[in-house]
């Protein structure tokens, strides 16, 4: 071939680079030559008829035509063809042996189909779900992480000290933000947040047609402009700089749209907040994606937050703490956390001078905020048991793999000797071993991408709430699941490949080799142990979660919680006494309602808990502990079944002159005798003296995870911001219609929104229930991956001893004793498997049960179920298999020797 | 060589071949075709066809001079054999049996 060097000119007009890249990397080199020379060529007399541009495009165009298998494909070794060989070797000379190893590989697949399947499937059910928990417990540590100041950002939080122990909340009081400020300017930015839950707009519409919108999902909230400093906000139209006058607001783009329907020219127009507080827009910020605990739609200038509560917040004193409030800081090196930590005594005591209890403020680093259970947050236990259960389950699939391994390992004897022979090396035969684990390994790895897609639209709609994530590959991810992959391989792969690749020669080729020799059946029965001291676990933690989800469910609480309805009032910072009368008559005269009832937070207990102090009689101090309060009405002990011990109901009345206590509030003050209390007085700042005309019995005003407080009841219509209703009839449908009506009638302006008491009081174990059903799930994965493995052995066992049982049967033996011969031996691993799992079990879900008081015991039983249900499921696995070689007819197993 | 079927545009470049005077590649065809019958082809195509033809037996190429337009890369030039001629021969005769055989008063029946 002549290559002329091309002689030097001014720099000539070129196709497009990328499409030369292309052509040089698809096409076949022995075509390459005269196709380019001829692109070229056409090229540049275009270029001449058409213009550059025109002729780049064309080159381009024809380009991309030439990509055809005709141009791919290389030229074949021997060929008649004229054409010269372009190179002598088209094949590296080293792939002809890995040809080989793959051929073999697909081959050995091929043949046994059924392993195949049952490593695929067994591993892709394994790493798939493992893939969804590592992406969930990823999602909750990458919460909030993008904000640029991350590891700056601080919250203010309280901490109750008392002999019993060290209470921390994310409540602080609303003057604090103000306070931290004044005295220390240092600190780089402080910001206050009122969280406002279910927030109502109202959009007001041309001639009088107002949309209201009230998202239940997502609170809203009010904040400081220097919140925006601390966290990250991308701003599609105006900012967060007019947020410090009262009556403005800020939304998300999704929100915008709500209202408006559009994102654009929305700045200056108004929204009624609440349906009461006109608010002016000054900025649009982007959605933030899920991954942030900070989700608010709608923000509000904390200037606004006295129109909504009716008093200036700051005025408040420091002992109210409020659930909603928040106070984030920017620290920075002139004004670090731990300087503030250090000076909280001084402040405290600045501020707090008279407090009783131990309460102070220290700030605690954002980040930790989202996996600390004191804080709201995500356990991180929850998380690591799940990541645990994760590696279990990869650790179970890999089992099934090397047990299947080794115990084909007897029918590969010959080719490993035959390798040998021809002078394969040890390290070669394992490289070989393990290159086919990676097949399979790479097959199951695809089949678990499906796996996981489809698992996560699952998970997103099963585990509404508590693990609401979506997942986004990312390079990281993706290191992270080739790291995987890799480690699976290795892990399942390494040992299979030695044993293999470990046969001597002479024995190997001689067939020699017994069951025994490879790879100790003894290590097979470890592992079977230790796949079903897996699912073993595993079904007792999902019995011990349902139980005691179920005692939750059905304990008595207290209080009757049946067909009882709560409507909530409108969130005016203090109720219109002659609505709330009229809402009552219309809604007694509805045929479905019967007792009827107004109180601070609907039923008993209700998540809401408001703390204060009181003083008792004429002990001059405070009493030491906190103390909750409740508004209710006269019909509220009636309504709820709430039994007296002593004394009697509160009488009817707009003001709170009477209260009832109690008996763990009874026994706090020092009383034992239930009547002795009746008629003596408490005294809580701003109110009237309060007589104890009753004690009630003990109810559950938390779930079941707290003890029962100190508590008393009072009237305070003022404070009612629930009404609660008996449904007498079962027609709920008709009796929500009829009331909703009754409600826009007295309240136009507000949302009629409603929930079932039965239903509400669930939702505390939320997360219980999420974490029951996600072992639920993994429990059944991982049965159904042991037991995959189990068929798979026992289908080789069959195999192997279908001779034995044939000489069996002529000898005798019936079908009875030949299944036990197989079943023997499972239920012996069974059974060790159980003494292994039962002790772990029990400590693992008794640290569990520690976060209920009041919980179930850890009954035998529960351990019984596991050991039964692995028991039945795996005998009935093995039996498919043995019953088939127990009925085989000996005639035919024995014939061909 | 067993008896091959020639599509259209193999047809098309192998009469473009056998009536060139010399040797000729790829650029030389596709522009002969694309003056004698208005369509557009692609390199690629032309190609395609040049070495199925060859394969076939009714070309033959050779490696030709580069030029500076060309990048430097060589042409392949091909050159009809007897194979070719032959086939092109026979598919000229059939045409000729089949005009044969349409009746002259049908073309002129429709005007033509």
């Amino acid at each position: 071939m002549i290559r002329q060097p091309s002689s030097p000119q001014p720099k000539p007009p070129s196709p497009p680079q990328w499409a030369d890249w292309l052509l040089d990397w698809f096409v076949a080199p022995h075509l390459l030559e005269y196709v380019q020379g001829d692109l070229l060529e056409s090229f540049h007399k275009r270029v001449g008829q058409v213009g550059l541009a025109r002729a780049r495009r064309e080159y381009g165009w024809a380009v991309l035509h030439c990509l055809t298998p005709f141009f791919a494909k290389r030229q074949a070794a021997s060929t008649n063809l004229s054409i010269p060989p372009y190179n002598p070797y088209p094949t590296p000379a080293t792939s002809a042996m890995l040809r080989n190893y793959l051929k073999i590989a697909w081959r050995n697949l091929v043949k046994n189909r059924a392993y195949a399947l049952i490593n695929v499937t067994g591993l892709a059910l394994g790493l798939g779900c493992a893939l969804l928990i590592f992406a969930l417990v990823r999602y909750h540590y990458q919460i909030d992480r993008h904000h640029h100041n991350y590891d700056r950002i601080y919250q203010f939080t309280s901490r109750f000290s008392s002999p019993s122990g060290e209470f921390n909340t994310r409540a602080i009081p609303y003057p604090l933000g103000q306070a931290v400020r004044n005295d220390h300017p240092d600190i780089e930015q402080v910001a206050m947040l009122e969280e406002w839950y279910q927030p109502l707009i109202v959009v007001p519409g041309a001639n009088g047609a107002d949309k209201k919108i009230k998202d239940t999902q997502q609170a809203g909230a009010f904040v400081e402009p220097a919140y925006f400093h601390i966290f990250d906000y991308t701003w599609l139209a105006g900012g967060p700089d007019d947020l410090s006058q009262p009556g403005t607001v800020v939304l998300s783009a999704d929100m915008a749209r709500k209202c408006f329907g559009t994102t654009g020219q929305v700045i200056g127009r108004t929204l009624r907040l609440e349906a009461r507080i006109p608010a002016r827009v000054v900025g649009v910020f982007a959605d933030y994606q899920d991954n942030t605990d900070l989700a608010y739609p709608v923000m509000a200038s904390w200037a606004s937050l006295k129109d909504q509560r009716g008093n200036r917040p700051e005025a408040e004193p420091f002992d109210n703490t409020n659930s909603s409030t928040h106070c984030f800081a920017l620290f920075n090196d002139r004004f670090r956390a731990t300087d503030w930590n250090r000076q909280l005594g001084s402040f405290v005591k600045k501020y707090n001078p008279k407090q009783i209890r131990e309460l102070s403020y220290p700030a605690v680093p954002f980040r930790i905020m989202h996996l600390s259970p004191d804080f709201g947050g995500v356990s991180r236990g929850l998380l690591l048991s799940l990541l645990t259960v994760g590696l279990l389950l990869i650790g179970t699939a890999s089992i099934n793999f090397i047990n299947l391994a080794t115990a084909q390992a007897f029918n590969r004897a010959r080719e490993v000797g035959v390798r040998k022979v021809l002078g394969s090396t040890q390290g070669q035969l394992v490289w070989q071993f393990m290159g086919e684990t990676a097949l399979i390994v790479l097959m199951a790895t695809g089949v678990a991408a499906g796996v996981f897609r489809y698992g996560q639209t699952l998970a997103n709609e099963y585990l509404h709430g508590v693990f609401r994530f979506t997942f986004h590959f990312s390079p990281s991810v993706l290191g992270w699941l080739a790291l995987l992959v890799a480690g699976i391989i290795l892990l399942a792969g390494l040992y299979p490949a030695l044993v293999l690749a470990g046969f001597r020669p002479v024995v190997a080729l001689a067939g020699r080799l017994t069951t025994r020799q490879v790879g100790g059946f003894s290590l097979r029965r470890g592992l079977v142990v230790t796949q079903f001291a897996i699912s073993q676990l595993l079904i007792i933690g999902l019995v011990v979660v349902a139980e005691q989800l179920q005692y939750v469910r059905e304990k008595d609480l207290g209080f009757r919680k049946d067909a009882i309805l709560t409507v909530s009032l409108p969130h005016t910072p203090t109720q219109d006494l002659s609505k709330m009368s009229a809402f009552r008559h219309l809604a007694t005269a509805l045929p479905d309602v019967g007792t009827f009832s107004y109180s601070m937070s609907g039923p008993p207990q209700s998540g809401w808990i408001s703390q204060t102090e009181i003083r008792f009689e004429s002990r001059p101090n405070a009493e030491p502990y906190g103390l909750q309060q409740a508004w209710v009405d006269a019909d509220y002990v009636g309504l709820y079944g709430l039994k007296l011990v002593a004394g009697r109901n509160l009488q009817p009345s707009d003001t709170a002159r009477e209260a009832l206590i109690n008996e763990t509030f009874m026994q706090r003050l020092g009383f034992s005798r239930p009547a002795d209390v009746v008629g003596k007085r408490i005294y809580k700042a701003g109110f009237a003296p309060l007589e104890i005309v009753g004690v009630l019995n003990d109810y559950h005003q938390s779930d079941l995870k707290a003890r029962i407080e100190p508590r008393f009841l009072t009237t305070l219509a003022s404070g009612f911001y629930s009404a609660n209703l008996q449904l007498t009839s079962a027609h709920y449908g008709r009796a929500l219609r009829q009331l909703q009506k009754a409600y826009n009638q007295v309240y136009p302006d507000s949302f009629f929104e409603s929930a079932f008491v039965d239903e509400q009081l669930q939702q505390a174990y939320q997360q219980e229930q999420t974490m029951g059903r996600l072992i639920n799930f993994f429990a059944v994965i991982a049965l159904l991956i042991g037991c995959m493995g189990l068929y798979g052995l026992v289908l080789f066992m069959v195999t192997q001893k279908t001779k034995e049982i044939g000489v069996r049967k002529v000898l005798g033996a019936s079908v009875g004793s030949l299944l036990w011969l197989f079943n023997r031996e499972f239920v012996r691993l069974i059974g060790t498997a159980f003494v292994l799992a039962a002790p772990v079990g029990w400590w693992i879900t008794n640290g569990w049960l520690q976060h209920f008081e009041y919980r179930i015991r850890l009954s035998p039983g529960i351990f019984l179920v596991a050991l039964v249900a692995t028991l039945v499921v795996a005998l009935l696995t093995v039996s498919v298999q043995s019953i088939k070689a127990a009925f085989l007819n000996p005639v035919k197993s024995l014939r061909s020797d | 060589m067993k008896k091959t079927v020639l599509g259209e545009l193999e047809e098309l470049v192998l009469l473009v071949v056998a009536a060139s005077t010399e040797d000729v590649y790829g650029v030389p065809v596709l522009e002969e075709l694309q003056r004698q019958t208005g369509r557009s082809f692609t390199i690629s195509a032309i190609h395609t066809t040049l070495y199925r033809l060859e394969e076939k037996g009714f070309l033959v190429s050779s490696v030709g001079g580069a030029t500076a337009e060309r990048g430097g890369r060589s042409k392949r030039l091909f050159a009809l054999t007897t194979e070719g001629g032959r086939v092109l021969q026979e598919i000229q005769q059939m045409r000729i049996r089949l005009w044969e055989s349409v009746p002259e008063a049908k073309l002129q029946l429709l005007g033509l």
